[in-house]
């Protein structure tokens, strides 16, 4: 389990999360939702310790986040992280070493099943393929928690069908849990059963899949009425 | 993953560091200590009453006082500066001398007196002022005191600085020569009092009538002053009395007009020798006359581009000019012994390079004999 | 593992790079060299003809020709090599650079490691002292060359011997621009780590806090810069000039690389 207790976030005067307390349960989907600049980022990267925060205390399973227990979680940051000159296989060779938890053998399966060329560079990978690659590697490290910021971000619409079928298939591990921010409300249907809804740096509205359904709506219509919006 | 740049790079690193270790520090080259006067001219007994010395440097901060006579050399431990050109004196009084390095000395058995005007003047910095430093041989105190000197302006610099002690009192001279081609020299003297104040007793103008006043050293004997003011028409020896605060002039025999510049001015008890145009001359101090019957003129001239005489001395009669020749890449030393009387060579030779052993250039030290 | 694997990908970036710098520092000094030696040679000659004697006569009577007497009378060999150190010191502000503001943000990637994110300054020193290692050995390398090509352009009497090891203690120029004894060669290593320690406080800085991080590191790396030279300007003779670098390098090492701690431990955001 994540836990953010009263997190607050500011750059200079300006403040980005406003006492936010959220629970991502463990071994669940849960989707961050919000239009851009809610503060969906800040908390993923919050989350990871790369932006200190300015008030509050993030847990995970209980203990402060640290360079101790950082390994738990795996990051795909929503822009390109690896090295861009390299191969897919000699960042795969990296990725070896940087993650004490990584599955070599688990990264070939997934770039066999995704069909990437690995010896080319991710600088000539195409949207589509660079996301699969992004998403091997935060699969491959075996981490109980991955965070995804933006994943579905620029990719066409064979891509995203091609992503969350990785989310769904026995490439994760047991109990996983995924933390994703999007504001593509429709892709996330299918797999979420947690939703955040962000709005001006503070929790909107939490809700679950099976509350929704238990209303007789599904994620989008849940989200089109907390927005006031008609039923479709 | 492979390390090959890591391996690469430290590898080259190690190889680096120790063939600098191994040349720097394990497999040093001995200094060359084979030191030998060159004859050139005349007979090498001529050189028995001085000796040479230099500095060298014999392994990182380590240096060696070299003592050159005519048959003989000897090596002393020593401490040098080199980029500040100090030795031993300064180095053992740095507090007296910090700031100061180059300054004016006057000493006596009961204290050493230093004084220097702001050597960055005028160009880096526009502050005229003079520091006087007065350390006691007994209690080794120092007094260090910065003096303004409100007449200097900034289209003045500072040409001589003296220091000289008459009827117990120290005096601080120096020549100050105007930018402006217009204003020649003018010599200021001022008496320090105990507290390292200046009081200005003389305010004497050097111009020689034309337009431009060149003007040598200026030496001290017992309470007098003396300097060779030389213009292109002329060359006069001025001689200032702090005993009666007066000055006279008095007419040099017709040196060499070619050029104004005295590259040296010495003065002892009977003589002055000055250097004129690479000719040297010896000047009797009562009548004014010159001594010498021929000019004292080294031999090897042609030889060079260019000569300077790096300094003098006399003993039995004999004058002794170590020389500077300068060609394209390549400089040499030289000394030459003159009949003080009949102005003919006694002897010339080359001293012994100092090219990748040498800190210091040449300079006669005194000999007892 | 993972520190060698950061230095590896660091070195691999800067490798071309470093290649070019370490050709242009070979190929500028050995030019000038050969220049200047030629130029020597010429002024032999003429100095033999002027002298109405054999060119084997003349030689006998010049002092023997070393490095110091080529090189440190005309310093443009060396100067090479200073511009080229320059060009290194900016190589180790790429460094950090590449990191954020490069195509790829691996800044991301290294800050999610499990371990200490001090690993990240250290590998990244222990690039930059390689990369400043080798070049000490390239302007030695520079020597022995030159060493070896003196032979083909002056007359093989006149070059004075052990060339190198003469020039390295005896040259006045050169301590500018390498170590010339080992306790030089710890006070560089010392001042190295000082420097790379005072761009990562400006960069970790800036990081830290943009605006005025930036305004902040820029300060004071400029401070360090002006008490640097405030100190040397100042009327120190040799012996007290070294205990005061070494008080200054080792009291800014120490400030410098504790603040880089605690901004890429504490306060580095991305």
């Amino acid at each position: 389990m994540i836990e953010l207790r009263n997190v607050t976030k500011k750059y200079g005067k300006k403040i980005i999360l406003d006492d936010v307390s959220i629970t991502f349960k463990k071994g669940n989907i849960s989707c961050l939702l919000g239009l851009n600049g809610v503060g969906k980022s800040t908390t993923m990267k919050s989350i990871m310790g790369l932006v200190p925060i300015s008030k509050g205390e993030i847990l995970i399973d209980g203990e402060q986040v640290s360079e101790k227990n950082i390994d738990k979680i795996a990051f795909l940051a929503d822009i390109p992280t690896y090295e861009m000159n390299r191969t897919v296989e000699e960042n795969l060779q990296f990725a070896d070493i940087y993650f004490d938890t990584f599955d070599s053998e688990k990264a070939d399966r997934m770039v066999e099943f995704f069909k990437l060329p690995k010896e080319k560079k991710l600088k000539e990978l195409s949207k589509g393929n660079l996301a699969r690659f992004t998403i091997i590697m935060g699969l491959s490290q075996n981490a109980p928690y991955v965070l995804m910021d933006e994943p579905f971000s620029g990719l066409d619409l064979f891509s995203r069908e091609a992503f969350i079928a990785a989310l769904k298939s026995d490439f994760m591990i047991e109990g996983q849990t995924i933390i994703i921010t999007t504001h593509e409300i429709e892709e996330i249907e299918g797999i979420a059963d947690d939703v955040i809804l962000l709005e001006e740096g503070k929790v909107l509205c939490t809700f679950s899949k099976q509350e929704a359904l238990a209303e007789g709506l599904t994620i989008v219509d849940k989200m089109r009425e907390i927005y006031g919006g008609a039923r479709v | 993953m492979k390390f090959t740049r890591i391996i690469t790079l430290s590898l080259i690193s190690a190889l680096s560091i120790g063939t600098l270790i191994g040349i720097a520090e394990v497999n040093k080259v001995p200094v060359d200590r084979n030191f030998e006067i060159e004859d050139e001219k005349g007979n090498r007994d001529a050189l028995q009453s001085v000796a040479f010395e230099n500095v060298i440097k014999v392994d990182t901060n380590k240096f060696e006082k070299v003592i050159l006579t005519k048959d003989d050399v000897q090596f002393k431990d020593t401490k040098y500066d080199i980029s500040h050109g100090v030795g031993e004196k300064v180095l053992n009084n740095k507090d007296m001398y910090r700031g100061m390095n180059n300054a004016s000395e006057y000493e006596n058995s009961k204290f050493t007196m230093i004084a220097a005007f702001n050597t960055h003047f005028p160009y880096g910095s526009n502050e005229a002022y003079v520091t006087i430093a007065k350390k006691d041989k007994k209690t080794n105190q120092l007094q260090k005191e910065k003096i303004s000197l409100p007449g200097i302006t900034t289209n003045q610099y500072i040409m001589e600085e003296n220091l000289v002690e008459h009827n117990d009192s120290i005096y601080y001279s120096m020549v100050v020569q105007s930018m402006s081609s217009s204003v020649g020299p003018t010599l200021k003297i001022y008496q320090i009092q105990s507290n390292l104040q200046l009081k200005e007793v003389m305010n004497v103008d050097l111009s020689l009538p034309g337009d431009y006043t060149d003007v040598s050293r200026l030496v001290t004997d017992g309470d007098k002053l003396f300097i060779i003011l030389s213009s292109q028409q002329e060359k006069k020896l001025m001689e200032i009395n702090l005993d009666t605060n007066k000055y006279v002039t008095h007419t040099l025999p017709e040196l060499s007009m070619d050029d104004s510049y005295i590259q040296m001015f010495r003065v002892d008890e009977n003589h002055f020798y000055l250097n004129v145009d690479n000719s040297m001359f010896v000047i009797d101090k009562n009548t004014y006359k010159q001594v010498n019957q021929k000019v004292m003129k080294p031999s090897f001239i042609s030889k060079y581009d260019y000569i300077s005489v790096v300094d003098q001395t006399e003993s039995h009669e004999t004058v002794y000019v170590i020389y500077e020749g300068y060609k394209n890449y390549n400089s040499d030393k030289y000394v030459v012994a003159y009949h003080a009387t009949t102005g003919d060579i006694l002897y010339e030779g080359k001293l012994p390079s100092t090219e990748n052993r040498g800190v210091s250039g040449y300079k006669f030290v005194n000999v007892n004999n | 593992m993972k520190f060698l694997t950061f230095v590896e990908i660091d070195l691999r970036k800067i490798f071309p790079f470093l290649l070019g710098m370490y050709a242009i520092a070979i190929a500028g000094f050995q030019g000038f060299f050969v220049k200047l030696a030629s130029n020597l040679n010429g002024q032999i000659v003429q100095g033999a003809a002027e002298s109405g004697t054999t060119l084997e006569e003349y030689l006998k009577t010049i002092d023997k020709i070393s490095l110091a007497s080529i090189i440190d009378s005309n310093i443009l060999p060396l100067v090479v090599q200073i511009f080229v150190g320059l060009g290194l010191i900016l190589l180790g502000f790429y460094l950090w650079y590449k990191e954020w503001f490069g195509a790829s943000k691996r800044i991301y990637t290294l800050l999610s490691i499990k371990g200490s994110r001090f690993r990240i300054f250290t590998s990244k020193l222990v690039v930059f002292l390689l990369i400043f290692v080798t070049y000490y050995g390239i302007v030695l390398l520079n020597l022995f060359i030159s060493s070896f090509l003196v032979k083909f352009i002056l007359p093989e009497q006149i070059i004075a011997s052990d060339l190198v090891q003469n020039y390295i203690l005896h040259s006045q120029f050169l301590p500018f621009v390498i170590p010339v004894s080992g306790g030089s060669l710890l006070f560089n290593l010392a001042f190295l780590i000082m420097m790379f320690s005072i761009l990562s406080v400006f960069v970790l800085w800036d990081r830290s806090k943009r605006i005025w991080g930036m305004i902040g590191g820029f300060i004071y790396m400029g401070s360090t810069v002006v008490v640097f030279f405030y100190l040397n300007t100042l009327d120190l003779y040799t012996s007290e000039i070294s205990i005061v670098n070494w008080a200054f390098t080792l009291c800014v090492l120490t400030i410098s690389t504790a603040f880089s701690y605690y901004l890429l431990k504490k306060k580095v955001s991305i």
